[in-house]
């Protein structure tokens, strides 16, 4: 799921991190905001079609792609759709006219993810979908990060802290994305079996329809005051997570409510260790880039290319956070040299 | 009742004909609505594509202009799937002039097999899939502008037609047989209650018949108004046909009786008595027994018929079988074999002498005076006996010997019975081969007339000559008239034989007119079986015209006596010979019954005594007093008088002292043969000019 860049408010050095990542992100972001010019034709060439680069997650996914392709001896052209459908259309019409050699699309949803993958196929462009999917199968492979196990992962995170706690009695109230999505079914199973496994029970789910800050307040604001014992909140998306601090806080319940996420923004790598959240889930958009670019030239090397590939999702919590640093910000924060 | 192999019965001509009626009946019905949902189905199907047409429309317009392509090819996989339509195809405008194309052209097509295909537009297959689809509608899509941005074609699939039709058709198959089998079996079972079973009724007991072929029972009146009407006509001839039938019989029965019994005595007949004597025959020859005939015949009764007439002819006819059965047991037979002649048949008879007493008692019997109507009469009879074995082996055989005998008897003075002899038998025949050789005579012309002169003895002249029948037999000479004469009335023979007398006699009379010759008036004798021809007289007056003669030189004699059995009858008819010119006279008279009050009115002109009164004059005073009475009887009523029979002259004397002038007889002439007759015209002509 791509995640908002929007800067953090409350630290110093956050926002340092915040604008380093703004000045690296500001360079591809040209790249791909305008019609990129065709490279050299000796080369052969790739295309991306972002659904929309401005939006970071995809933005790393695409300096991901275009550092693998050009390790690979690819040149690439990326596409962003600014989330416009016939702009979406227009661009693989684009790419198609350019006779790219193959196409990696992060599509603006799944359905319209069918059609490019059936006009691609009919120019006879293999096609790899990279995390949204498609309801289309015509594809060589599938990209998308293991939601079911990261959700499971995180939610061993939030067991450990309530029984550390012992607070195994309390509740936990879920503010999800909506579930018709396969990435929210697949994070919330494994989430309830993380919870199952250890005792405890969820307390109510509220279903994200805007994803507005107002909205996650309102959610947060209504669990917490509905349901007595409830001692944490799980976050499906990372890009409210103050609307639910403010909201615990606003209550008085803070320090009495834990607070966990998935997905993971530039600040969680204080965040977490100052105990504000306990942990987050965090997709490698980075890696899914390279892995789409290396899936792609394998099948145009004639190899097997397995159909659906699940990327691991980090389960990071103030004990691992750590360890993991070096990944986190190469995989998941793309804070890497681009080629 | 035959029936024709081949004829099949109403039931199944009444199959025959409803089967196929009710079967086209239906079967249009059900063409009929097979059309009518056909065309429904296919408005049905019009309206649904149109209107499925539409919702897509709607459905998708939005989608084109956002570009969700994906999400209205979804749409068209739907419909097709879900609809069971043959294929749905969109051109999006927008979508192709991005892709540098007039159209971008999807859609999807439902296979046979239910299985829906995404359209591809370079594959041929998938425009022919078009092509075959039952029915299409399309419309533009177009924006909120109104601009057109693509074009939706949905294509009806036959399949649903063909399965709801396919489903009526079976349907109406099923309808139709269910509903043929139901009325016909309804058909078939209301038939059979109320035809096929009053029918069948009918039919068996007309069949159940007797041996006359009749139904034994009515025929039972129920079914239908026509069953029960044909009912009644059945049984209306069957009584008719059994009135008829015992009328039938009842003749049947009157008429076996009349064939095998005697109307007036009511005794067994001829055929009855031949069958009986032909068991018995037979039966005796089992038991080795004897049986008799006995052939009665009564003696002199044709002159109680022919004096007393037949009324009390037939009174004397019962009384002797009166007599006649009381002489008999019970188990013997009596007939009548005809006129006066009875027969008798006595079985198990141990010796002949049997059959004599029983004649004997039977002789007895019928002597004894008999009293009819204030008339006491006497009469006697002739019995012939024959014996079965001693005298013939069959009927025929007995019932001619013993009639032999019969005649043997009379011959031999009547009144007694006679055993058969084998000359009974030789006299029969040669009764029989003189019967024969009449006929050949009268054909061979063998029979003529011989002629007595009647002389006016008072002036000697001839008045006229009486013609008397004579058979020169070419073998046996002259004949006697006293053998064939009774042969020819018993015969019937004596009709023909009269006329060819008379012929002979007219024509030998028109001859000696002609030569000159007076021969006077030709007298001829008639018997009254003459009168019962009605056209007796035109026969005679067709001979007087063929012969030359004339008819006031005929005199016609007739006897009192036969006149006398049916005098209303016989006057008649003499009144018609009397117009006719032609004289009559009353022969034998005296010897009869006659009644004066008849005599008066008969138009007779002249009396003839007979010659038994004539040939003991002038010694018999009997004679003489009768003579003279008649001579008297004739003078007081005016009619001429003659006296047949002189011999002598003192007979012809005293005829003349009493007014009889007119004499016929062997004084003067014995009957001459007609070349012998001419010479005595000539002879006695001189005679009495020299006279």
């Amino acid at each position: 799921m791509p995640k908002d860049f929007a800067a953090p408010a409350n630290a110093p050095w956050p926002l340092v991190l915040a604008l380093l990542l703004c000045s690296i992100l500001i360079s591809p972001a040209r790249a791909v905001d305008s019609e990129p010019a065709p490279e050299e034709s000796t080369t052969p060439q790739l295309a991306y079609i972002a659904s929309d680069t401005r939006i970071p997650f995809w933005n790393i996914m695409a300096r991901g792609i275009r550092r693998q392709a050009a390790e690979l001896g690819y040149g690439v052209n990326i596409y962003s759709a600014h989330n416009d459908a016939r702009r979406e259309l227009e661009l693989l019409a684009t790419a198609i006219d350019h006779q790219v050699k193959g196409l990696i699309i992060s599509p603006t949803n799944s359905s319209a993810a069918t059609t490019l993958i059936k006009l691609a196929s009919r120019a006879d462009i293999p096609v790899i979908i990279a995390d949204i999917g498609a309801d289309s199968d015509d594809y060589v492979s599938y990209i998308s990060a293991d939601n079911y196990t990261g959700a499971y992962q995180i939610g061993q995170v939030l067991t450990h802290a309530l029984e550390t706690r012992g607070w195994q009695q309390g509740r936990v109230g879920i503010i999800a994305i909506p579930q018709k999505r396969l990435n929210g079914q697949a994070r919330t199973t494994g989430f309830m079996r993380a919870l199952h496994e250890a005792g405890i029970y969820n307390a109510a789910m509220r279903q994200q329809v805007d994803f507005s800050y107002d909205e996650t307040y309102a959610f947060s604001r209504e669990l917490i005051d509905t349901i007595p014992n409830l001692r944490a909140l799980w976050l499906q998306g990372s890009d409210r997570y103050q609307a639910a601090l403010d909201a615990i806080a606003d209550s008085g319940r803070k320090g009495e409510i834990l607070l966990i996420t998935f997905d993971a923004e530039p600040e969680f790598l204080h965040l977490i260790p100052s105990g504000v959240l306990v942990g987050a889930a965090m997709q490698q958009p980075f890696l899914m880039g390279e892995q789409s670019v290396i899936s792609l030239h394998q099948h145009l090397q004639g190899q097997n290319v397995e159909h659906n590939q699940k990327l691991p999702v980090l389960a990071i919590s103030a004990d691992n956070l750590d360890e993991n640093r070096m990944i986190i910000q190469r995989n998941v924060l793309g804070l890497e040299t681009t080629p | 009742m035959p029936r024709s192999p081949t004829s099949p019965s109403i039931f199944v001509l009444l199959l025959g004909i409803i089967l196929p009626t009710v079967f086209l009946t239906v079967a249009s019905s059900a063409a009929v609505d097979y059309f009518v949902s056909k065309q429904r189905i296919y408005a049905e199907m019009q309206e649904r594509t149109s209107r499925s047409l539409h919702t897509l429309q709607q459905n998708i317009t939005g989608l084109m202009e956002a570009y969700a392509v994906n999400e209205y090819e979804k749409i068209l996989a739907n419909e097709v799937r879900q609809d069971a339509n043959c294929a749905v195809l969109v051109k999006d405008y927008n979508l192709g002039k991005i892709l540098g194309e007039t159209a971008y052209i999807t859609g999807k097509l439902r296979t046979a097999g239910s299985q829906v295909l995404e359209f591809e537009p370079d594959n041929t297959s998938h425009w022919r899939h078009l092509d075959n689809c039952y029915y299409s509608d399309s419309r533009d899509i177009l924006n909120a502008a109104g601009a057109p941005i693509g074009h939706i074609s949905l294509y009806a699939s036959g399949a649903e037609l063909d399965a709801r039709l396919g489903a009526i058709i079976r349907e109406s198959l099923l309808n139709t047989l269910i509903i043929c089998t139901l009325i016909v079996l309804i058909l078939l079972l209301m038939t059979r209650r109320f035809i096929l079973t009053p029918l069948n009724a009918i039919i068996t007991t007309i069949g159940n018949t007797d041996k006359g072929g009749i139904p034994i029972q009515m025929v039972p009146d129920g079914g239908p108004r026509e069953v029960r009407t044909l009912a009644r006509s059945i049984n209306t001839m069957i009584t008719s046909i059994r009135e008829s039938r015992l009328d039938l019989q009842a003749q049947k029965d009157t008429l076996d009786h009349m064939a095998h019994h005697d109307a007036l005595t009511g005794l067994a007949n001829r055929t009855l008595f031949n069958d009986r004597l032909n068991h018995a025959i037979m039966q005796a020859v089992r038991q080795n027994s004897k049986v008799a005939v006995l052939f009665v015949d009564l003696d002199h009764f044709k002159t109680i018929n022919d004096s007393l007439g037949h009324n009390t002819g037939d009174k004397v006819l019962n009384i002797i079988t009166n007599r006649l059965t009381r002489c008999l047991r019970a188990e013997d037979t009596l007939a009548r074999q005809g006129g006066d002649e009875f027969t008798i048949l006595l079985e198990g008879l141990e010796d002949s002498d049997q059959a004599a007493s029983v004649a004997a008692k039977i002789l007895q019997a019928i002597g004894r005076p008999l009293q009819v109507e204030q008339t006491e009469l006497y009469i006697s009879c002739s019995i012939g006996i024959s014996l079965f074995p001693d005298h013939g082996q069959t009927a025929n055989e007995l019932l001619m010997q013993a009639d032999s005998a019969m005649y043997q008897a009379k011959s031999e003075g009547r009144n007694d019975y006679q055993y058969f002899n084998i000359e009974l038998t030789q006299q029969a025949l040669e009764r029989l081969s003189l019967e024969a050789q009449l006929r050949t005579g009268l054909l061979n012309g063998e029979l003529i007339p011989f002629y007595q002169p009647q002389i006016d003895a008072a002036n000697g002249t001839i008045i006229g000559f009486e013609a008397l029948a004579r058979w020169q037999h070419p073998e046996h000479g002259m004949i006697s008239p006293a053998r064939f004469i009774p042969l020819a009335e018993s015969t019937g023979l004596i009709h023909q034989l009269d006329l060819a007398i008379i012929r002979q006699a007219m024509t030998q009379f028109a001859s000696w007119h002609h030569q000159g010759f007076n021969p006077g008036v030709l007298s001829v004798n008639l018997t009254v079986r003459h009168f019962q021809h009605q056209t007796f007289v035109e026969t005679l007056q067709q001979l007087i015209e063929e012969t030359g003669f004339r008819a006031e030189w005929l005199e016609i004699e007739v006897t009192e006596s036969q006149l006398m059995t049916k005098p209303e009858a016989a006057i008649n008819v003499l009144q018609q010979i009397h117009q006719a010119g032609i004289r009559i006279a009353l022969d034998d008279f005296g010897t009869g019954y006659s009644s004066l009050s008849y005599l008066k009115r008969l138009p007779i002109t002249k009396l003839k005594i007979d010659q038994s009164f004539v040939r003991e004059l002038p010694h018999d005073e009997e004679d003489i007093s009768i003579t003279c009475a008649v001579i008297a009887l004739a003078e007081s009523l005016g009619l001429e008088i003659i006296a047949e029979g002189a011999e002598t002259g003192e007979q012809v004397d005293f005829l003349l002292d009493h007014g009889c002038r007119q004499i016929q007889g062997y004084f003067y002439s014995r009957p001459l043969p007609g070349r012998k007759a001419e010479r005595f015209i000539l002879d006695y002509e001189g005679l009495a000019r020299r006279a």
